[in-house]
């Protein structure tokens, strides 16, 4: 779910541009040139897997991959967010200008969570601790979501129906499709590259 | 082409600051009466430059929203037959459509490129424009590739299949395409480096004046309208 211009107060859309500009910074520092074209590519591929929509009966649905890109990254999650949520809200208008910030936090913050949970968590299996990974992306950026719409208007949040209700309720399945998606991803990747993937910490990932 | 040129008045990053503006002004009304006379200047600005003025098309990308929000309205209407924040939910709505609609007509005016040009002239750092311009080129390169693979998988039954056991194999067709853009990356990162890539190099750009005189005018016309409108 991406903030659409028009969503957020401009108090907010301060705040989250800030925090977003944050997370660049720490992205970029101690970048190499070598690094540039990978996140580049990285970020691409999260746009044009993004766009994809998974059948999940009775619906289908667009996979985060926050979780994905989180473990693949680390810290550098940004770098590879900000750049596809731009270009999403220019050609297809998903998401928005102004909640640019907003969007990039909303992904870049449960990414780099998911990246220390899958290098942290004491579970042996690289799928298993990817695809706990990848579910627990989509819990983070719901709870962030929610945070920022109580931040603009608490009435987002308010009543027996609210917007933050509803927002949970859609997400709840795709916590489910995110950790099995993000799990054989990660066992994909770990059987083909497992240099990249199985010390939980990628060659993009870096130093933390 | 002679529309797209005619609209290039304006160089790219004085377009982007400009709408940047706007979408902020807009983000900032909080009354009906200055919602509804945006909005009419909106459609009317959109039904003046866009190619087929149809304006709903430029609504659609912003309805999964909308009906996020106008859901809660509706189950309790439905329930207790009694509306909540109706008030709140229009407004916000209401700054979603134009929002959006002025968005899309600036991309069908000018193109996405132009505006991603514009970006690329802001003075962001490098090394950020750079990832820009290249998730931009290589973009168009992958979604073929990933079209290509997502109608193989259609070709396959995947998308008829019940229950969720094909999601293992889109978790593994995603991962593999992930794993093929990075060894791509260290390729292109040789090739790039063959050709004299420096990929932090110092810029100097500064913003030419025209942004600067275009941008200040703009803040201060729409906070003038602000001001008025929260004093009416």
């Amino acid at each position: 779910m991406h903030l659409a211009d028009g969503v957020l107060s401009t108090p907010v859309v301060a705040v989250t541009s800030a925090a977003a500009l944050g997370g660049l910074a720490v992205g970029l520092k101690g970048i190499q040139d070598e690094d540039i074209p990978k996140i580049s590519l990285l970020s691409a591929t999260f746009f044009g897997v993004s766009l994809i929509s998974i059948p999940v009966p009775p619906t289908s649905v667009h996979p985060l991959l926050c979780g994905l890109i989180g473990i693949l990254l680390g810290r550098r999650a940004a770098l590879a967010f900000f750049p596809a949520l731009l270009l999403q809200a220019l050609l297809f208008r998903h998401g928005g200008l102004t909640t640019l910030g907003a969007n990039t936090i909303l992904l870049a913050i449960p990414g780099y969570l998911s990246y220390l949970l899958f290098r942290h968590l004491p579970v042996k299996n690289a799928a298993l601790r990817g695809g706990i990974a990848g579910g627990w992306s989509v819990v983070m950026t719901v709870v962030i979501l929610i945070l920022i719409l109580s931040m603009t208007d608490p009435r987002f949040a308010q009543g027996d129906f609210s917007v933050a209700k509803i927002a949970v309720a859609g997400h709840l399945p795709l916590v489910a499709v995110e950790g099995i998606i993000t799990g054989f991803a990660v066992r994909f990747i770990a059987k083909h590259k497992p240099d990249w993937i199985l010390a939980g910490r990628g060659d993009l990932a870096g130093a933390e | 082409m002679s529309r797209i040129a005619a609209g290039r008045k304006n160089s790219p990053e004085t377009t982007v600051v400009s709408l940047f503006i706007v979408l902020f002004y807009i983000s900032f009304i909080s009354t009906y009466r200055l919602l509804v006379v945006t909005g009419v200047l909106v459609i009317i600005y959109s039904l003046m430059v866009s190619e087929d003025r149809y304006v709903p098309r430029f609504m659609k990308p912003v309805m999964p929203f909308i009906i996020l929000l106008l859901a809660p309205q509706a189950i309790s209407y439905l329930l207790t037959g009694a509306l909540g924040e109706v008030d709140f939910v229009l407004v916000i709505a209401g700054k979603i459509l134009i929002s959006s609609i002025l968005l899309g007509t600036i991309v069908s005016r000018f193109s996405a490129l132009y505006l991603v040009e514009g970006v690329l002239q802001l003075g962001l750092p490098p090394v950020l424009n750079r990832i820009l311009a290249l998730t931009f080129r290589y973009f168009h390169m992958l979604y073929e590739d990933i079209e290509k693979g997502r109608r193989a998988l259609a070709s396959r039954g995947l998308y008829e299949r019940r229950g969720w056991s094909h999601l293992g194999v889109f978790g593994e067709w995603i991962g593999g395409f992930f794993l093929k853009s990075s060894e791509h990356g260290e390729r292109v990162f040789r090739a790039m480096q063959a050709r004299g890539f420096e990929g932090r190099e110092k810029s100097d750009k500064r913003l030419p004046p025209e942004l600067v005189i275009k941008s200040s005018l703009w803040i201060a016309v729409l906070t003038v309208v602000l001001i008025i409108d929260g004093k009416i």
